[in-house]
């Protein structure tokens, strides 16, 4: 069975781009901001990976981010977070709140790949 | 306005409940006694539970008794550790949210502002379903672009073959080159043109970067392509752009 992976994003081209790579591997769900991610994952769904990105509307990632990080049921889920901003403090404020891995936009989708199989191997 | 439930026996968790600002909490016992609670205050849409964790036959009962009865309810666990079977049976009878039994009044506060904040989705019982789409090419546009493109091979095929051969007797190596490109649903496909260039361009353009003269740009350009390339360039916009790499 394939591992899931749920993308949160609001723009849907990232979506599509990273489902075209990432989709022979993994089942992938997309979601367009961090709140459709809290209810979707209170819907009873757990992906094995999240990759969020950070300013998106209703919620944003980092907000995400602190939630599932506090959260008992979901804080086991390894988040790799997108961001525009290539700064070091942004970095480490996100590794900090949890998060697996931190990528900068725009980013090589075969990098990410090489990213996501080493948290989630086949 | 949201409600606020205590459900528990946990003395210093109900102490600091009641130092929150602005929130009249209910304590309760037994879950009868909170889904009692949950459905009693007309002004009260929703209510938030805080459930202190205990034995986990009695809380998965509990809590799939609220559930059951009490529409409109964000149940949170006060708990500081789950183990991954436990995760799963929580989660499954409906569990939003946990929260650390020694949470500060400052951290409880935080949680149920930020329930409150997003009241209208949390409470709202549809879980939106975004599925990535896929452009999908009409079949009439598909056989229209096979049928044209076959056409156009056929009719151009002596001026094709001719350049074919003429790139071939110039220059050492395929007649075709390769490049990809980003089609339909952005999926990568070789996008084929007549070569226009030398095999060894780039060795060449590193020779003629040492030869420091005012024609040396000009002369660069010369030797990385062939002698064939503006044919070439005029064979490939009417055949590899119009024909071939439509059909693929």
């Amino acid at each position: 069975m394939k591992k899931k992976i749920l993308i949160l994003d609001d723009k849907e081209t990232i979506a599509k781009v990273l489902s075209i790579y990432l989709m022979s591997d993994y089942e992938v769900q997309w979601l367009p901001d961090g709140l459709q991610g809290v209810k979707w994952l209170q819907a009873g769904n757990t992906p094995d990976l999240i990759i969020s990105d950070i300013r998106m509307p209703g919620m944003r990632g980092d907000d995400f981010l602190e939630w599932i990080k506090q959260n008992e049921l979901f804080r086991h889920i390894p988040v790799i977070m997108l961001s525009s901003e290539d700064s070091t403090s942004e970095r480490i404020r996100l590794l900090e709140i949890g998060a697996e891995d931190y990528i900068v936009k725009p980013f090589n989708p075969m990098e990410l790949k090489i990213r996501v199989k080493k948290i989630l191997p086949n | 306005m949201i409600g606020v439930v205590y459900l528990g026996n946990n003395s210093q968790t109900e102490e600091r409940l009641k130092y929150l600002p602005g929130r009249q909490v209910k304590f309760t016992k037994n879950y009868m006694e909170a889904a009692d609670a949950c459905t009693s205050h007309s002004r009260n849409e929703h209510f938030i539970v805080f459930y202190e964790k205990n034995v986990r036959t009695e809380d998965v009962t509990a809590i799939t008794y609220l559930r059951k009865h009490c529409e409109g309810i964000y149940v949170i666990l006060m708990t500081d550790q789950l183990a991954g079977e436990d995760r799963q049976i929580y989660q499954g009878c409906g569990i939003n949210d946990t929260l650390d039994p020694k949470a500060t009044v400052t951290e409880l506060n935080k949680k149920l502002q930020f329930i409150s904040d997003r009241e209208s989705i949390l409470f709202d019982n549809q879980v939106t379903k975004k599925r990535i789409l896929r452009f999908k090419i009409p079949l009439w546009k598909r056989i229209f672009d096979i049928i044209c493109s076959f056409i156009g091979i056929v009719i151009l095929s002596p001026i094709l073959i001719i350049t074919a051969i003429a790139i071939k007797i110039e220059s050492k190596g395929p007649v075709l080159f390769k490049s990809k490109r980003v089609g339909t649903n952005y999926k990568i496909f070789d996008f084929l043109k007549f070569r226009s260039m030398y095999t060894d361009a780039e060795e060449r353009l590193k020779e003629l970067s040492k030869a420091n003269n005012q024609y040396g740009e000009h002369q660069e350009e010369d030797q990385k392509t062939t002698l064939t390339a503006p044919l070439g360039a005029e064979a490939e916009q009417t055949m590899m752009e119009m024909a071939w790499n439509r059909i693929c």
